[in-house]
């Protein structure tokens, strides 16, 4: 469904540019999970923002490769054309659920702000969409308190589920999720992360996992592409990566992780 | 030091004249001690109250009930100064806890102005940087120049600089990669040793909690619910909810 090709993305600095994506290809399958590992500064964020055309042009440029989705190479896409896409076919859910709403609009109003945001010309069929209230009652919250709500009188759990809830009103076909539960400690993330791997098998939705932590992607994705300084080292079914991962990087990564047997 | 009966409470405050509605209750009946050069860690999850403790412990919040004592004399009978020989704390983000103005050397010569008995101050804050594995050339620079990993070390330095036997350490991970908070981990076994310090750990992670310490508090809804030995904590969990903070930690299998 998603196949990127020979991506490279570089970022302007004053007069020279700084490569932060070198020749990354990758697929993601219909309703397939694919993880995304690296380190910060790796550049698994800027494929993120790549696949959805958000990264800025005073900023940066992708410099060479195509993304295909859907048959059709985003990369070449009408700016119009592209907006239909975002939100309704490709939906990301980004890190911090703190700055990633508006803190000065009620839940109910950011949300239908996705569904109001009419495409120009529409060729595409409708897809299904779930009301807000729907959509927050999939992500177990109960909308009568939730939507009315501002962003700061929410938890950061609650805020998390909001964003995937508002990630699900179109029925997406791609979920980007970029670190979702760095910002929340283990026990929501968990519940998280069970959440909204559920539904995007409900969804039949493809899923692209980003994360710095190897053993939490491979404990829900079925492959893992490591990245290191732009560039993919290592693609693998996330159990076969860690009995034998071939590239000292994947080992160091997995050997960051604590290790402790069960009794 | 040892902590007893401690309580705090916060105030919920609202509609126009601030009139208090009532009373979050962070922390209650918690009293623990930590013997000199032992590692204790408290586990548990956002809002169970272990920062509150923490901060109770630093001085940065003062308790509702219960004291806090200092080889045997309660804290508050201490001065600031001494307070902050004694202990100190690094924080969960180390793009925030330092000043981005000031030079990293600044920020260090202000730390040991606390210390006693250091002659030269420039090479003793080298002598820091040196022992968190940081060079000395980076005296000179702004925090903004470093990596979160870096910025973490700095800060742990800047901790060291009074001289403290009790270091507080409250997240000092979650805003790192999992492979720096490795490298991050083996400071902290390095310096307990070689200083012998004691150290206070706050964290979410009962994995991490249970390599790093050698006593584990279990905090729910800023209540003890359960605390033993690190290694007895991790094999055999007793209560509930130690299980499920053990269960929710991603791990690699072995």
């Amino acid at each position: 469904m998603l196949t990127i090709q020979n991506l490279s993305v570089e970022y302007y600095r004053g007069k020279q540019t700084v490569p932060a994506v070198c020749d990354v290809s990758l697929t993601v399958g219909d309703g397939e999970a694919v993880g995304l590992v690296g380190e910060t500064g790796s550049g698994k964020s800027t494929v993120a923002l790549a696949i959805m055309r958000l990264i800025r042009p005073s900023e940066g440029r992708i410099s060479a490769g195509h993304i295909l989705f859907g048959g059709q190479d985003l990369l070449a896409l009408p700016d119009p054309l592209m907006r239909n896409l975002r939100g309704r076919r490709i939906a990301m859910i980004f890190q911090d659920p703190f700055t990633a709403l508006n803190p000065v609009m009620r839940i109910r109003e950011q949300m239908a702000e996705v569904l109001t945001a009419e495409p120009e010309r529409d060729p595409e069929p409708q897809r299904m969409r779930y009301t807000p209230g729907e959509a927050l009652s999939l992500v177990q919250l109960d909308p009568s308190r939730i939507l009315d709500a501002y962003p700061h009188q929410l938890s950061g759990g609650q805020r998390q589920r909001v964003l995937i809830a508002t990630a699900i009103l179109r029925g997406p076909e791609l979920l980007l999720a970029d670190e979702p539960t760095t910002a929340l400690d283990v026990l929501v993330q968990k519940e998280i992360l069970d959440l909204l791997f559920r539904l995007q098998k409900e969804l039949k939705a493809g899923m692209l996992f980003i994360s710095h932590n190897l053993a939490l992607v491979a404990q829900y994705t079925q492959r893992v592409a490591v990245m290191k300084a732009g560039a993919i080292v290592e693609t693998g079914v996330a159990a076969e990566l860690f009995r034998h991962a071939e590239h000292p990087y994947t080992q160091m990564l997995l050997a960051a992780v604590p290790r402790w047997r069960v009794p | 030091m040892e902590a007893q009966h401690l309580a705090k409470s916060f105030a919920i405050e609202g509609g126009l004249l601030k009139r208090t509605l009532g009373y979050v209750h962070a922390v209650q009946d918690v009293s623990f001690s930590i013997a000199p050069g032992e590692t204790m860690a408290i586990v548990g999850g956002s809002g169970c109250g272990k920062t509150t403790i923490a901060k109770m412990v630093a001085s940065l919040l003062s308790p509702n009930q219960g004291r806090l004592l200092w080889e045997g004399v309660p804290l508050t009978t201490l001065s600031r100064v001494e307070r902050a020989r004694h202990i100190q704390m690094i924080f969960q983000d180390p793009f925030a806890s330092l000043n981005p103005k000031l030079s990293v050397g600044v920020q260090l010569g202000e730390a040991l102005r606390i210390a006693t008995g250091v002659v030269d101050v420039r090479k003793r804050a080298a002598e820091l940087l040196e022992s968190v594995g940081i060079e000395p050339d980076a005296l000179v620079h702004y925090p903004f120049q470093f990596s979160g990993g870096q910025r973490q070390r700095i800060a742990i330095a800047r901790a060291l600089a009074p001289g403290p036997a009790l270091l507080i350490a409250d997240e000092p991970l979650s805003a790192l990669d999992v492979s720096v908070q490795a490298q991050i981990l083996d400071l902290f076994t390095r310096l307990k040793k070689s200083l012998g310090l004691t150290i206070l750990f706050i964290t979410h992670d009962l994995v991490v909690a249970s390599l790093q310490a050698d006593r584990v508090i279990v905090l729910q809804d800023g209540r003890i619910v359960e605390e033993g030995p690190a290694d007895e904590t991790l094999r055999h969990p007793q209560h509930l909810y130690t299980r499920a903070l053990l269960d929710a930690v991603p791990s690699v299998p072995v």
